[in-house]
């Protein structure tokens, strides 16, 4: 088992008939992600890489009932009319890639998700994987390997794709990375993240990679301090010589009222997570956990679509 | 994140019917002294800058008579404060203050929703209300589909003690804030504070702070915040763009273009306790992996710069259409400074032949370009670092070296490293990079 993103999940992809929503699906079938559908109103009929294409997502529904799963390639001012189209079509989980949806926007999507018992991860994030079954998205492939051992919860991609990277070639693997992604309201926050992977059997420790703004990493960190999440917790949180009141990069990325690395690294250390300093001390806390390493995950090759265009 | 000044804030204030002093905005202490008149009462005068705690730092001062309120706007127009240069002052009635509230309502990340906070304090920030009285404190959790109801402010009016003949008034004013500006304007933020009950009975938003959603502004345009006019060139480009760019430091000597943002700040981290200074913060990822020359090309007009770094770890974005962009810019800007190139990440194998053929083109053109990705062993090209281990690192100490400042790991006092977990990451690759089945890997091992 992993986790949001599983040997069960049969997607759907929103936005198929965009550049990047099509480049991206040629990319995940080749992974090996079960897409049955794509949705794009006013293209139905077409196809995008042989999976068929209708025009709204209740259509593409009913043709293929077996769909749990949406990934959103929609710009962000129609994210939250496309989100909702989701929801309403009973879909039980959506991921959304979009960065720069108004946050109040963002407010409604995740307010509606969680009447209707949907699972939303992002917005503002490139996805998740659980390497070599599943990826929705537009995670860097190559950095994965699998199937592991340890969850990555990121706000980020870059520093995130160097961990996961390391975890993998290291021989832990990783069991699902998932980008909760930098906007200030997210569908999946670290706490609510922490939980799912400490109900998921295959995961032994999860990694988390923090920013400055808000207090998540924070209510992390009370989770753990509870026992409510019992297993290993490493972080690396950055952003910590950020000048107060700059956003930096992430809508959520920034010092105001609160939301400064040393909270949040203190507040972790204190509730026993391993605190890093530098990403590259990653493998060293791991294996001080005494996590064994996969020996076949050696040897297998590590999947990645041949396509870069 | 378009922070309103004060002033701008009581326009669109007024404009929705909550009550504010009277008064004008003057940029000069003639104006001043002339609004002053017109008012015809004790004036205070508020430096307008995007920035709290202006009371604290000496910006607002008052004054008895027109000629008091000319002096004091010489004293404050064009000095700074709080790192901002004062253009303008705000010249309004000094009220007759009986009781300081504050109102408010803000974004609450944990519980996903507006959060609306009211207490019968006024006065201070609200962390010190928060602290100093709680039980004057209350705060509603407002869904977002049903919104604020007066009964909720007004129930929560009274938790926080203010008087009963004052409850209507204050829930209404509340409500106001809430519809007609947090929700109408998409803030991200919006206060009230104080919000003063003058002798004579009147609720008047004494302050207004009012911060809108950068990425809900398509649907505000008819607001072009003040703030925007003293945007430098480079702020106006990356705007008309749409591409992230914070200056840092105008003067520093170099600019990081990242991708994405996690990347830029922990360089920024790495540069800074080095002792370096970044000029800017950039992200060129998501949307906008397509400008990464056109970045380039902006940043080399920073006046200091002694050299470029891109750094990029692509997902979303793609490393070989940076890699692209950024060489073909290169050679059509011809940069006097060094430019270091950290390509990974979805399309790096594209990426890595990009710069193992540009390299050679750079160095016949006498340009300065060293580069890295994560499965580079530096023995690609002259040019070429070993990535590995290193890929976040090197650039940063080489870019610190390239503008002749040593690079020295120098985390807070606590936050200490850890040589060992390094050293074992280390161990662990040189172990086990030469047992997989790809050739780079192999290769990889030797020099790890």
């Amino acid at each position: 088992m992993t986790v949001f993103a599983t040997e069960k999940t049969v997607a759907l992809v929103q936005g198929i008939t965009g550049k990047e929503g099509a480049f991206r699906t040629k990319r995940m079938l080749e992974y090996g992600t079960k897409i049955v559908a794509g949705v794009t109103p006013g293209k139905g009929g077409q196809e995008v890489y042989g999976v068929p294409v209708y025009d709204s997502v209740e259509e593409a529904v009913k043709a293929h009932p077996e769909i749990n799963t949406a990934v959103q390639f929609v710009p962000a001012r129609l994210a939250k009319d496309a989100s909702f189209e989701v929801i309403e079509a009973g879909i039980k989980n959506l991921l959304i890639i979009a960065e720069g949806i108004p946050f109040q926007d963002t407010m409604e999507i995740v307010t509606m998700g969680k009447e209707k018992g949907v699972t939303i991860v992002g917005p503002n994030t490139s996805g998740v994987i659980s390497p070599p079954i599943c990826e929705l998205g537009a995670c860097c492939q190559s950095a994965f390997h699998g199937p592991g051992k340890i969850g990555v919860i990121s706000t980020t991609g870059s520093v995130q794709w160097y961990v996961s990277r390391l975890i993998s070639l290291g021989g832990w693997g990783v069991s699902t990375m998932m980008q909760i992604g930098g906007d200030p309201i997210r569908g999946t926050d670290f706490p609510e993240a922490l939980l799912m992977y400490e109900k998921d059997p295959q995961t032994e420790a999860m990694v988390i990679i923090g920013e400055i703004g808000g207090d998540s990493e924070i209510r992390a960190a009370d989770l753990i301090e509870r026992g409510e999440v019992k297993k290993p917790v490493i972080a690396y949180i950055y952003a910590r010589t950020a000048p107060p009141g700059k956003r930096l990069g992430h809508a959520g990325a920034i010092i105001e009222r609160g939301g400064g690395v040393e909270a949040k690294v203190k507040a972790l250390q204190k509730a026993g997570a391993i605190v890093i300093t530098y990403p590259w001390e990653i493998l060293g806390a791991i294996k001080e956990l005494g996590i064994k390493t996969i020996p076949e995950l050696f040897k297998t090759p590590i999947k990645e679509s041949k396509i870069e265009e | 994140m378009p922070y309103l000044l004060e002033y701008e804030a009581k326009q669109i204030f007024r404009k929705e019917g909550l009550t504010t002093p009277e008064g004008e905005v003057a940029e000069t202490p003639e104006q001043a002294k002339s609004f002053a008149e017109r008012i015809g009462k004790p004036v205070v005068i508020k430096i307008q800058i995007p920035a709290g705690r202006r009371g604290r730092a000496g910006g607002v001062k008052f004054a008895e008579n027109p000629d008091e309120a000319g002096k004091a706007a010489r004293e404050l127009i064009g000095k700074e404060f709080l790192g901002h240069k004062v253009n303008k002052v705000l010249v309004e009635e000094k009220l007759d203050i009986k009781k300081e509230f504050y109102i408010g309502v803000v974004n609450d990340r944990a519980a996903k929703s507006p959060a609306v906070l009211i207490s019968s304090e006024g006065g201070m920030e609200i962390e010190e209300i928060t602290q100093k009285f709680p039980e004057k404190f209350a705060k509603i959790n407002v869904d977002i589909f049903k919104g604020l109801q007066v009964f909720q402010a007004r129930n929560a009016a009274r938790k926080v003690g203010i008087p009963t003949e004052l409850i209507n008034s204050v829930a209404n004013m509340v409500y106001n804030l809430y519809w007609r500006i947090y929700r109408k304007y998409d803030a991200t933020f919006t206060e009230i504070n104080p919000l003063c009950l003058t002798s004579d009975g009147k609720l008047i938003a004494a302050d207004a702070r009012l911060s809108i959603d950068d990425d809900a502004m398509f649907r505000h345009k008819e607001i072009i915040p003040e703030t925007e006019k003293y945007l430098n060139e480079r702020e106006k480009h990356a705007k008309e763009k749409g591409y992230v760019y914070v200056e840092l430091d105008p003067n520093a000597e170099i600019a990081c273009i990242s991708n994405g943002a996690g990347l830029g700040m922990s360089v920024m981290d790495y540069v800074n306790e080095a002792g370096g200074r970044l000029a800017c913060f950039m992200d060129v990822g998501g949307r906008f992996y397509e400008l990464a020359g056109d970045a380039l090309k902006m940043v080399l007009t920073l006046p200091n710069l002694k050299a470029v770094l891109f750094h990029v770890y692509a997902g979303l974005t793609r490393a070989n259409v940076i890699a692209k962009g950024v060489c073909e810019a290169i050679k059509e800007v011809k940069p006097k400074i060094p430019i270091f190139i950290q390509v990974s990440g979805t399309g790096e194998k594209g990426a890595i032949e990009i710069m193992k053929k540009e390299s050679e083109e750079f160095k016949k053109m006498g340009l300065t370009v060293e580069w890295c990705s994560h499965t580079v062993t530096g023995e690609e090209s002259p040019s070429s670092h070993k990535g590995g281990v290193d890929v976040i690192e090197t650039p940063v100490k080489r870019v610190l070296e390239l503008c002749g400042i040593k690079y020295k790991r120098n985390p807070p006092k606590w936050l200490p490293e850890h040589p060992e977990w390094e050293k074992t990451t280390r161990e662990i690759m040189r172990k086990t990079l030469p047992l997989r089945p790809e050739p780079e890997y192999k290769e990889l091992a030797k020099y790890e």
